[in-house]
């Protein structure tokens, strides 16, 4: 699997193609990717890259990481990721790994980790009907029964109920790249991205569309 | 050092502690473009004719068919703006063959290609939604504006 990028949420907004459709895209800053370890099958026992991503204080990192930092020639990074490679698969040169590594018409899986909710019911938390409002209903947003009889006899697993919501992980999948702005150092991606702004997001080529993403690598090299 | 001096004295500190309080708030204000705005600048349509809730208007809309474009005209009443920058769009609205057809446009999107505003309208509301109430030719005029400003 080719590599990725590591990047922040900026925000939202709306771009117009060339025939005029418009298209909402969340803009990522990709600024300073640097490469800070290539993992190899010989040495670490899988074959891996290590990038890098945003300015960090160099007293706000440990010695042992400094040292990891000086090793690749880095100055200290605030947000580290992993990115698997396949066995056979050449891995880059340590030090900056920029934008000209993703293509316009891409599509990507984007990893980030959504907003927080709080504790939350079920109404919110799993979509329960709930209740009646009215109609001398004294229930109205409780989750209800969540069992049967002495069959089985005990609560499924997976049932819904309150508890902590959001700040999850989420992997959201196949969005294209509608935009590269090289200088800007931005990259514009179809539809909604998890997180607030400013939280991290990690892009990886799609694991789905890997058909599509290989054609636009060919169309690419031929011209 | 009398009264007066330190009268003074004080009013000088309060003065720079104020401006040491409010002085980042103004560099924020005069901060440079961000980079969203930088994008949605970069599409704003300065190449439109300007035209008002009440207008008739002909929109050149470009229609694609397969990989030939060509020019299609619609014409009607702007019967109302919204949003501001990049979100702008407007409604035309139009009695075709007897049915009120509305379209809705993004103010800054390529698939527009001209406007021509064909007569301008004298109109009292931002949004003219009592049109599609109204039959026969109250439907369809607006009142013209007298000579243009």
């Amino acid at each position: 699997m080719p590599l990725g990028i590591l990047g922040k949420k900026i925000g939202m907004t709306r771009v117009y193609d060339d025939k005029g459709h418009v298209h909402a895209v969340t803009v990522l800053e990709v600024k300073g990717n640097t490469i800070l370890q290539v993992k190899t099958l010989e040495k670490e026992g899988y074959s891996a890259v290590q990038l890098g991503f945003d300015q960090q204080k160099e007293q706000r990192v440990t010695k042992a990481q400094l040292g990891h930092f000086k090793k690749a020639g880095s100055s200290p990074k605030r947000f580290l990721k992993e990115f698997r490679l396949n066995p056979n698969e050449a891995a880059p040169e340590l030090g900056e790994w920029g934008i000209s590594n993703l293509k316009v018409g891409q599509f990507v899986d984007i990893i980030a980790t959504s907003k927080g909710k709080g504790f939350q019911g079920v109404v919110r938390r799993f979509k329960f009907a709930g209740q009646p409002e009215t109609h001398g209903s004294m229930m109205h947003r409780r989750n209800g029964a969540i069992g049967n009889r002495l069959t089985p006899g005990r609560v499924w697993k997976n049932m819904g109920m309150p508890g902590h919501m959001g700040s999850d992980r989420i992997t959201t999948q196949n969005l294209k790249i509608i935009q590269l702005r090289e200088n800007d150092g931005v990259i514009l991606i179809s539809g909604a991205v998890p997180g607030a702004k400013g939280t991290y997001v990690m892009v990886r080529p799609s694991k789905k569309k890997v058909a599509q993403n290989a054609k636009l690598e060919a169309a690419t090299k031929l011209s | 050092m009398n009264f007066f001096d330190l009268v003074l004295a004080i009013k000088k500190a309060i003065e720079h502690l104020i401006e040491l309080i409010f002085e980042p708030i103004f560099w924020n204000t005069s901060s440079a473009m961000t980079i969203i705005e930088t994008i949605e600048q970069e599409q704003l349509r300065t190449d439109l004719t300007p035209f008002e809730v009440g207008d008739t208007i002909r929109v050149h809309t470009r229609v694609i068919e397969g990989d030939k474009e060509r020019i299609q005209i619609y014409t009607g009443i702007v019967i109302g703006r919204r949003g501001t920058g990049i979100n702008a769009s407007f409604t035309v609205r139009r009695v075709s063959y007897g049915e009120g057809v509305e379209r809705v446009f993004p103010l800054h999107s390529s698939g527009i290609a001209k406007i021509e505003v064909e007569k301008r309208g004298s109109v009292r509301r931002s949004k003219l939604n009592y049109l599609r109430t109204r039959k026969g030719k109250s439907a369809t005029t607006v009142k013209e504006r007298a000579a243009d400003k």
